[in-house]
């Protein structure tokens, strides 16, 4: 049960995974220093003396979606109580806030970001993330009071201002990057079967047939690369606060991408073409309320377009539970599922970069395989072809009809030398339509046709007679591999003998019907056998690879002798 | 002599017949069956000397059909365009095998043969047909210790039993290799089962054989037996 084993594999990277962000997120989130009180002022305060001499009432506690709107300057004070340990450590002030700030500890000066102003041309944008070391001195065990004068005056109005500090200890700073070690695997690992997948496509040769399912992965792919980078960006980066609108924005897109990108790549590549458009007009209509009923607040919307995707993906892939390399497919998205209802705040953070990559690691590596597969089938038929090519030409040069022939034209140069030179143009005829045949894969019907009168003309004129080839249906349209129905005629020949096809003739009906071609050759009966055409013989041999190279899974031969006439009968499905 | 022609193509069969009957003038006397029927029909009611032979008739692999024309005592000469399987032709007893295309000179050729059989000795022959209950059967002449005239027959003789050809002796030493030589009017023996030469009284000469059985010496034939065997 190999899809089990992969199964448990997925399972196993992802809680690894998983338990590593959460580990590593836990440590960061831990901090010694106890916050005591937040609040804000728009008071007017030019310097830090002016905003201690502030009365208690200007304060207010702060309000994030207040600031989220503010544009102009303002003061924070939080109030932070020191553990007992504090001046055993060295500590450092990080700060999370999209404005230009000069920040201050106990009323002294620490550290600047950006240069806040009272007017826009006058500020400079500060870093969205920020930290400051505290000198031991500073950071003694008891409270104290940290006051940052910002303006915002570049601030995109957004649902949250998500301003906070923390006083982390060097340890708890260095540790701060290690959960997006786990992001930057995940995105090696995405990266890494990125271009396996490549290298397989290029070196199976599977890139020359066409696959309705491998540009969604190749985007998906993409998508898969950027939005780890987009969310990294922050952390590893930073950047001015004025960009982070654009971030967010850039990574609710490349949610959206996903979401809908794994669903039509799990559509193209398992769904039948008639339920493509249902399924994908579904999709559709769900990014299209999702959008109607979205919440306020990116990460509110990301969850939704996460979860969202991930749905639709493992409704879509249980459609397909029969095929068998969709099974861990759809055990990974439900543990996604259940990952994103069981920790939703670590989901929306990290957790579901490592499920993605997991699933698009999957995809590639088995489409790497599927590739791999066809392109053996693509060699194995390709080898088929030549084959089929070499018997095509072997049997049309066939001694017993060549020398036959070339006799006859020995006694016919003697006898009726017109008659002579008119077997030699059919004969020329037919190895050039041959030639043209044996080059091709497939060959329309009417040339077929005109191969089979070729060979009957060149018959008549050995044998001093003439062999009809009736014609019944419409032709155009048609195509069929090379040397079919030229074989079938050629096996009556030999089988029923010159004499039985003169008198009798061929007939082909053709007939369209429900998707398909229907060709029924009525071909005359061995005067003295029952079954002329022997169901081992080269030629029926030959008319089955050939139909079954054409359409591996749809096509279909039978023969048999009927009251009166041997009946060859083959069917295919149109191509539309 | 009297030969058929059996050709299903009317082209070709014209064209032996036309070929034939100019380079014999006469000597022969050809007639012609289209089909596999109508030849065992002619053969049935006349005597033939040698047939004309195409391997391929409607499509018919023409083995079977040679295997039981070598059987019979008229010689067989192939005409046709499987030139990949003459040297099995030859191996089952045919005098010559003529390959389409042909012309005049290379068919005349295979006729002269058919005319001079008695003399020609191709000696490809690996396999003798001979007649059983339910038509012919195939022996190799490694398992052939002799051959008795028997009538217009011959009477094959094996390790353990005896089997019937119906080409007389004078015909079938004209197929067989050199190692089955004449050591009596009415005794082809293969060499290669000879085990004993001795003298008997009264200047009779006889050959022990593989499997114990005596064959008698014809005293023409004994300096040239003695030389073949020293």
């Amino acid at each position: 049960m190999r899809w089990l084993l992969q199964t448990t594999v997925l399972h196993v990277l992802l809680a690894g995974l998983g338990l590593m962000w959460l580990v590593a997120s836990g440590m960061h989130q831990e901090s010694a220093w106890a916050m005591q009180q937040a609040e804000m002022s728009a008071a007017p305060a030019a310097d830090i003396r002016s905003a201690l001499a502030l009365p208690e009432d200007a304060w207010r506690p702060l309000d994030q979606a207040e600031l989220a709107r503010w544009h102009g300057e303002y003061w924070l004070r939080f109030r932070l109580e020191a553990p007992e340990s504090a001046q055993r450590e060295a500590w450092l002030l990080t700060m999370s806030l999209r404005a230009a700030s000069t920040v201050y500890w106990d009323g002294q000066f620490i550290g600047q970001n950006g240069q806040p102003a009272a007017e826009r041309p006058q500020e400079v944008p500060g870093r969205i993330d920020s930290q400051f070391l505290l000198d031991r001195s500073l950071a003694g065990p008891g409270p104290h009071r940290v006051m940052i004068h910002a303006s915002s005056h570049r601030a995109s109005a957004m649902a949250s201002a998500e301003a906070g500090i923390r006083v982390l200890s060097y340890p708890q700073a260095r540790r701060y990057a290690w959960r997006w070690l786990v992001v930057a695997l995940a995105l090696g690992a995405i990266v890494s079967a990125l271009a396996y997948w490549s290298i397989a496509l290029r070196t199976t040769l599977a890139t020359q047939t066409r696959d309705a399912g491998r540009p969604w992965l190749l985007a998906l792919g993409m998508v898969g690369v950027l939005l780890p980078l987009a969310e990294s960006w922050r952390p590893l980066f930073g950047y001015d606060y004025d960009w982070h609108a654009l971030r967010l924005s850039l990574i609710l897109a490349l949610h959206a991408a996903t979401a809908l990108l794994l669903p039509g790549y799990l559509i193209a590549r398992f769904i039948a073409a008639p339920h493509r458009w249902f399924a994908t007009l579904g999709i559709a209509w769900l990014a299209l309320s999702s959008l109607v009923l979205a919440p306020a607040g990116f990460d509110a919307r990301s969850w939704l377009v996460q979860f969202g995707g991930l749905v639709l993906a493992l409704t879509i892939a249980s459609l397909q539970w029969r095929t068998l390399e969709v099974r861990p497919l759809c055990a990974l998205l439900l543990s996604s599922i259940f990952v994103a209802l069981a920790w939703p705040a670590d989901f929306l953070d990290g957790l579901y970069f490592i499920a993605l990559a997991l699933v698009m690691v999957y995809l590639m590596l088995d489409d790497a395989a599927h590739a791999r597969r066809l392109g053996e089938l693509h060699e194995r038929l390709s080898a088929e072809r030549d084959r089929l090519r070499l018997q095509l030409l072997h049997r049309a040069i066939q001694p017993h009809w060549l020398m036959n022939s070339l006799t006859s034209l020995q006694e016919l140069i003697e006898q009726a030398p017109a008659h002579a030179s008119r077997l030699v143009e059919l004969l020329a005829e037919h190895f050039s339509l041959l030639r043209a045949h044996s080059e091709r894969d497939q060959v329309s019907l009417s040339e077929e046709i005109a191969l089979c009168r070729v060979q009957l003309d060149i018959a008549g004129l050995a044998q001093q007679g003439c062999v009809a080839f009736r014609v019944e249906g419409d032709v155009s349209g048609i195509d069929l591999p090379p040397g079919v129905l030229h074989c079938l005629v050629e096996n009556a020949l030999t089988h029923a003998g010159f004499r039985a096809c003169a008198e009798q003739g061929f007939t082909l009906r053709v007939d369209r019907n429900a998707g398909r071609v229907h060709l029924e050759l009525r071909a005359p009966l061995a005067p003295t056998r029952s079954t002329s055409l022997a169901d081992g013989g080269t030629g029926t041999q030959y008319v089955r690879a050939s139909l079954a190279r054409r359409s591996p899974q749809g096509a279909s031969f039978a023969h048999g002798a009927r009251a009166d006439y041997w009946c060859s009968t083959m069917e295919w499905p149109c191509v539309s | 002599m009297r030969v058929l022609i059996v050709e299903d193509e009317i082209l070709v069969r014209q064209r032996l017949l036309r070929l034939a009957s100019e380079h014999t003038g006469g000597r022969m006397r050809f007639d012609a069956a289209c089909a596999l029927s109508e030849a065992e029909d002619r053969l049935a009611r006349a005597v033939y000397d040698g047939v004309l032979l195409d391997l391929n008739l409607e499509g018919e692999d023409g083995f079977e059909l040679l295997r039981r024309c070598c059987a019979r005592a008229f010689h067989t000469i192939v005409v046709s365009a499987h030139t990949d399987r003459a040297l099995e032709a030859f191996a089952h007893g045919v005098l010559d095998f003529v390959a389409k295309p042909f012309n005049q000179e290379r068919l005349g050729l295979a006729l002269d043969r058919l005319a001079g059989a008695a003399q020609h000795r191709p000696g490809a022959m690996r396999w003798l047909n001979v007649w059983r209950a339910r038509g012919t059967a195939l022996v190799s002449l490694d398992d052939v210790l002799a051959i008795r005239a028997d009538g217009d027959h011959s009477e094959v003789m094996l390790a353990a039993r005896s089997e019937l050809h119906d080409k007389p002796l004078g015909r079938l030493i004209s197929l067989l290799p050199a190692d089955f030589v004449r050591c009596h009017r009415a005794w082809l023996v293969n060499l290669r089962h000879v085990q004993q030469f001795s003298a008997l009284s009264g200047s009779r000469w006889q050959l022990r054989l593989s499997n114990g059985a005596n064959v008698p010496v014809g005293r023409g034939f004994v300096s040239g037996l003695r030389a073949q065997l020293l």
